[in-house]
Parts: structure tokens; sequence; C-alpha cells
């Protein structure tokens, strides 16, 4: 009460009070039209709502052709793959601007099988949350960039090959800690990166064992290393191919490599699989096999130093139908676009799939013995369908 | 079309168009937004899945709503929010009396101090903060300790602190009678003093009846107050009062990074108070520093307060920086909530909205103060 007496007394004379009165009248006016145009916008914009409503549900139209992918890159004379440009091991660039690792060898061995030459292929860096949308627009023609074979992603307009390889959430921890299992971490603080489905695995996995743990988020793996090499996390969790190249990359001066040890234990399944258009059966099923027929290889004893012998003269029938090999003037001819030894291609240009692990994955320290990436006939899940 | 030349009619069909403006922008974006499922939050009910690491006052673990996940990271944020902002007034007007000091050389360090912040972006300078101070503490085995009271690790800093038993609520009461009381006699006491001039000891009087209320109350209602000290475990302390090294490396950052802002508006406001103020009071005979609090700050606050105000919201704002040193505040923990439940829209307009109104309320805080000083200039003119 006192106070508005004396903000008006401030205010002062008597012209002034006068104005404001008069500004007061103004203003209910003004009011009154403003709540009419109000009233004519809620009535403009009620047809709104629907218009969004049937315009959003509807897909952008796919790319029209019914696709014929393999006619496709034969005009071009070259495959695209899609890739991973910054994974050590899996996806990297090398200082020469050439890219390197696991997937990449992938699309250097569909190179090999559509057109009998590795370096017919471009490879494309795609980042996790463009991948999905550059298959789409066929600015690639695979993608083999550590991508998790789901079935929201399978059942959209997508399809997956086998996988080469299967991953999972894993946690490293430092070797000196003396933590063995996942029921050692109870009260440890666990780092992990922002923006994945980590910390639903980690909270699903932990709740379970009813082990409690104190969550530490980054957004960036180099701060999230600086805080593990500081002692600030006890645990570092991430998909273990990740874990292993960060371990392989681990600074000498925090002990290297040795100081760390990946737990056995895994917070969730990671099968990482190359993807087509699913438009394109026939393409989806060429990139299948060049993945299968390396894993084929693997287990029948075919490799790059031996191919041209076990082509010459295969050992068994199984190899002769996988190599292409002429056999009483007449050749198996597996996939109607591709010549009959495709694969023997892929093996002496590639290698199978257990050269291909030794070449990229071995040195980042991820044991394949033992793993779900051995052969079946070793306890793994790599597992060829015949080839007849 | 005469009435068209009225200028009342003229300003009112202005303000009429702009509010027609506004409000049709309003509500088409409003009807985009529900079209876009924007404002449906049924998701927020559902189990979070995911545990939020610091924690205080809060205790939401991963089988609780998306609600109490986003509360404890709303509860970081006005956390680091409030402590940034005390820290940094301190701190600023601090700095920004001494880049105004007669003395050479803390003038000199202020300005080095104020040139170096100021020059720097805020995620650099919040990353240093973290990695290169707050991580270089020792590990925790190796805690640093001060006679054994309090450790200092990069796991955390474990003070002692108070653990209160029954009876601790009327100590509370008692403390604060205390000080009211002692407020009340300083008050009474010091009018005495300056009515008869005679000596009448006010500020000790306050403090003997504050120290009786506290020592006394506590005496009284039990002693309902135990210290609880830290003790070093395997991978945390236990006990005492912990303060994590991601709030602790935040609230370093942003204190420390606003600090020159608000060093930069005191010197500015104590700057525009004229010269002839402080020769005045010179003649008058009062000592540099009443100089200062009797005559010069009191004018330079109200200059002061709006753009404190802004530096205030400032802070709270910048804080939404926290996720690069992993500290859970709102930002980082709505980003979880997109990340799960793929709801993008829904909970930026919940974060928009929630920073909004934190945001007013550190307007109302500090332009409150705001009144007073018109009403006393008002009263004396």
């Amino acid at each position: 009460m006192v106070r508005t007496l004396d903000i008006r007394l401030v205010a002062g004379t008597r012209n002034l009070g006068i104005a404001a009165r008069r500004s007061r009248r103004t203003r209910a006016f003004a009011l009154l039209l403003g709540a009419l145009a109000l009233a004519v916008a809620a009535a403009c914009s009620d047809a709104e709502p629907a218009a969004v409503g049937t315009s959003t549900p509807t897909p952008p139209p796919a790319a029209a052709e019914g696709g014929n992918t393999l006619r496709e890159v034969r005009d071009r004379g070259y495959v695209l793959v899609g890739v991973n440009d910054a994974l050590p091991g899996f996806g990297f660039i090398r200082p020469d601007g050439t890219f390197a690792g696991f997937d990449v060898e992938f699309g250097h061995a569909l190179a090999a099988a559509i057109f009998g030459d590795r370096e017919r292929v471009q490879f494309v860096g795609v980042s996790a949350a463009s991948r999905f949308e550059a298959l789409r627009v066929h600015e690639i023609d695979v993608l083999i960039r550590n991508t998790t074979w789901t079935v929201s992603r399978d059942m959209q307009d997508m399809t997956f090959a086998v996988p080469n390889f299967y991953d999972g959430q894993g946690v490293m921890v430092r070797a000196e800690d003396g933590i063995d299992s996942l029921e050692d971490l109870d009260g440890a603080v666990v780092c992990a990166l922002s923006g994945t489905t980590t910390q639903l695995n980690q909270e699903d996995t932990f709740a379970g064992t009813g082990v409690t743990y104190q969550p530490l988020v980054f957004d960036r793996t180099e701060t999230l290393q600086e805080a593990f090499v500081a002692g600030r996390c006890d645990a570092w969790t991430a998909d273990r191919s990740q874990l292993a190249a960060r371990r392989a990359a681990y600074p000498k001066e925090a002990g290297g490599p040795e100081a760390l040890v990946i737990l056995s234990e895994t917070l969730s399944k990671e099968p990482l699989a190359p993807a087509t258009r699913s438009d394109d059966a026939r393409w989806s099923d060429l990139v299948n096999w060049v993945v299968l027929g390396m894993i084929a290889a693997e287990e029948l004893g075919v490799t790059s130093e031996n191919v041209a012998a076990m082509a010459e003269d295969p050992p068994n029938q199984e190899v002769a139908r996988l190599l292409g090999s002429t056999q009483e003037g007449t050749a198996f001819q597996a996939h109607p676009g591709l010549s009959p030894d495709f694969m023997r291609n892929v093996i002496a240009q590639v290698g199978n799939y257990g050269e291909v692990y030794d070449r990229f994955i071995t040195p980042l320290g991820i044991e394949r013995a033992g793993s779900l990436n051995a052969l079946w006939t070793e306890g793994g899940l790599m597992y060829a369908p015949p080839f007849r | 079309m005469n009435w068209l030349r009225d200028e009342r009619v003229r300003r009112a069909l202005l303000e009429a168009v702009t509010i027609g403006i506004v409000a049709a922008l309003t509500i088409y974006i409003a009807a985009r937004a529900q079209a876009a499922g924007g404002l449906d939050l049924a998701f927020m009910q559902d189990r979070a899945g995911f545990g939020v690491g610091d924690q205080v006052l809060t205790d939401v673990s991963g089988r609780d709503s998306r609600w109490m996940a986003y509360l404890a990271g709303l509860m970081n944020t006005l956390r680091i929010t409030v402590f940034g902002i005390a820290l940094s007034m301190v701190v600023g007007f601090g700095v920004g009396i001494a880049r105004l000091s007669s003395n050479w050389l803390a003038a000199k360090l202020a300005f080095g101090y104020v040139e170096f912040v100021r020059n720097m972006p805020l995620p650099v300078f919040v990353v240093f903060c973290y990695t290169a101070v707050v991580l270089r503490l020792p590990r925790i085995q190796e805690s640093a300790d001060i006679l054994g009271l309090a450790y200092f690790s990069n796991r955390s800093v474990a003070l002692p602190w108070l653990s209160f038993s029954d009876g601790a609520m009327a100590w509370g009461a008692l403390v604060l009678a205390g000080i009211l009381g002692a407020w009340a006699a300083h008050r009474v006491l010091a009018a005495r003093e300056e009515d008869t001039g005679r000596p009448s000891y006010p500020t000790r009087a306050a403090l003997g009846i504050l120290v009786v209320a506290v020592v006394g109350g506590y005496v009284v209602t039990g002693m309902p107050a135990t210290w609880n000290l830290p003790e070093v475990g395997r991978f945390q302390y236990t006990g005492g009062l912990q303060m994590s090294p991601e709030f602790f490396g935040l609230l370093l950052a942003l204190s420390l990074f606003n600090a020159a802002f608000v060093a930069e508006i005191v010197r500015g406001a104590i700057a525009s108070v004229p010269r002839g103020e402080r020769e005045a009071a010179a003649a008058l005979g009062l000592s540099p520093w009443q100089q200062l609090r009797l005559v010069v700050l009191p004018q330079a606050l109200r200059v002061m307060l709006p753009p404190l105000a802004t530096q205030a919201q400032n802070l709270a704002k910048m804080s939404s920086i926290a996720i690069v040193v992993a500290f859970p505040d709102l930002m980082n923990v709505g980003g979880t909530i997109i990340n799960n439940s793929g709801e993008a829209i829904p909970v930026f307009i919940l974060m928009t909205v929630t920073y909004f109104v934190l945001n007013l309320a550190i307007a109302v805080i500090f332009v409150g103060p705001q009144w007073r000083f018109s009403w006393s200039r008002g009263r004396r003119a």
C-alpha cells in the first residue's frame, strides 16, 4: 500500500498521472481487440493439427526402382560401402588416407566377388546418426559399420546379413584393483559414454545381481579416459570391441594395455552385421553369402595361400562348389549374377574369415578362441550353411 | 477515416496487432507440438532404467519413474546454481573492488584474472578445471587428509559433518530464536547508543545472546548432534559430508568464470558513482572503508543489481554444460531420457519450461531488493 503510494509520488506531476490513466483505457481496448484476434487465430489453427496429422504418418516415398543394386554397381564400376572412419580395428583411416579395418575388409571382399578386383570399391565414412539414411537414399550400396542387428532396424527398410562379429557390452577395470567379476564392483564408480543404450544394459544387469554402483556419464571419450587414468572411475563400460580398442591404445605412462583387464561377463548382445536395403533381396543374398563364404572357407581349411592349389585340385566336393572349380566340364553356379569362382577371388585377395580376424581384431587383444566369434566346430557361433 | 487520426485508436490497434501475432504464433507452435506428440508426457511415468550418480536430498534409483530421475537432475541444477551464484558473487565483489584498489599488485592481479577468464571459452575452462585441477587430486587409496578429519582425493572431498538425532528440531528452533533475539537486541542497543551517546555494547550483547542460545540450547535439548567423521572405504568414503569431484570441478569453473564478469559489473558500478561523492565523504572525515561502505556502495548497488541478475541467470543457463564433466544435471539426465525414450520434443519442451521458471525465480530474487531502493529513493525525494 505504502509502496504504491510512494511510487505514484515519485511519478510526480499531475500530467503524468493523466497520461497513465489514458494509457490504461487504451490498453483495455487493445486487450479486447487482442482477444478477438486470438479467437480468429484459434479458429484458423483448428485445422492445423489435422493437416499435420495426415501428412506425417505416410513415409517419404522410398527410392522407386524395385532394386537392381548389382546392375547399378556393375554399371558404376565399383561398389559403395559405408564404414566407420574412427574405430581402431574395425574401420579407420590410415595415415595415407586409405580406409582399413575388419569391416573394411568385407567391403574389399564384395568388390573381389563382383569384379574379381578387391580395389574396385569406394568407402564412405558414415556417422552413427547418418548411417541408415545414407543407405536409404542410395548413397551407399551396403553398410558395414559395426552396426547392431536389432529387430526394430531389421523390420524397417533394412535387411541384415549374417553377423561378421558378435560383440557385447563389457566392463574394463584396472588389473591392480583385483576386481574379477561384477560382484566385486559393489559400490564402485562405473564410467560410460552418453547417447547409447549402455546405461540401460548396465542398470538391467546390476539391478539383477543386486550390486549397487555409481554411474558417471561423460559425453566425450577423451574426458572419460582422462578420468579413468586419474583413478576417478573403477570401471569403464562399453562394447567389448571398443573397450579392447581403447585398451590397446591405453597411454604408456598409465601402464599401457597390461594395466587393464576386460571382465569376462557380458552385459548385452551386440551382433554386428552388414546391412542392405530390403527392396533388393538378390543383393542382400549376395552380401550375406560373401560373408558366409569366408566363414565356410575357414571351416574347410581354404586360405589365401592354398586357394589356388585347392581350386585346381579340390580335396572334396564342398570345396569344389565353394571355389567354383570346373569338374567334369561344369562349375557350380551359386549366384546368377556372379561368376562361379567368385569365392576363389575373395579368398585369394582378402582371405578367409579367420585370416581377416587375425589381421585386424587379434592386434586389439580380443581373444577369438572360446568367444562367440570362434567357428562352430570350436564352440563359437560362426556357422555357414552348406554350399550346394 | 477520421478516427484513424486519433492517437489512442492507433496505439490500441498497434497493440492489438502485436497481441494477435504473438497469440497466433503461440497457438501455432502449441498445435505443431501437439501434433508431434510433444505435449504427451505419459512416457515420463515409465521406469527410468538408469541411475543418477550424484545426489543430495534425493535418492532416485533406476527402478523409479523418469519423473524422479528428472527431479534428481533438477535438484543438481539447483544445487550448482545456488552455490555457483553465491561463490561467484563473493569472488566477483572481491576482484571488482581489488581492480579499483590503489594497491598496484592487487589491481594488476585482478586485471589479469579478469582478462584471462573473459577471453576463454567456457567449455575449455570447465574441462580444464576438471581434468587439470580436480582429477589431479590424489587417488582415494592415497587420500590427502587433515588430521584424519577431512579427506581429499579425486573420488570425493569428505568433510566432518553433524549427524542429528531426536531433539535437533528443538535445538534448531532455539538457535533461530537466538538469532532473532540477538538481532533485536543489537537494534535496540544501537539505537540507544545513538540517542544517548553512552556506549551500550550492542555487538557484544548480540554475540552473548547467540552463544547462550546455541550452546545452552544444545545442552538443554540433550546434545542432539554428534560429529560424523568420514572414513576411507574401498571405492568410496563412508560418513561425513561428501562433495563429488564433478560438482567441485563444475562449481569451481562456473563460479570463477562468472566471477570475472561480476567483477567487471562491480567495477563499472562503483566507477559510475560521481567522484565528488567520495571526496565529500573524505571531507567529512570518513575512513576509506567507511567511504566505500556508507557512501559509494549503496549507490553503486542500485546500478549493479540488474546486470548482476542477468549474470546470475547466465550462470544458471551455463550450468547445462555439466555433461562435459559428467555431472548429472537437468540437461544430462534429460538427454539420457531422450536417448532411452526417443521422445526428444516433449523432453526439450519440459527442459525449456524448467529453465525458464528457474531463471524467472532468479530474476525475482535479484530484482526484489530494487523495490526497496526505489522506495527509499522515493521517500527521500
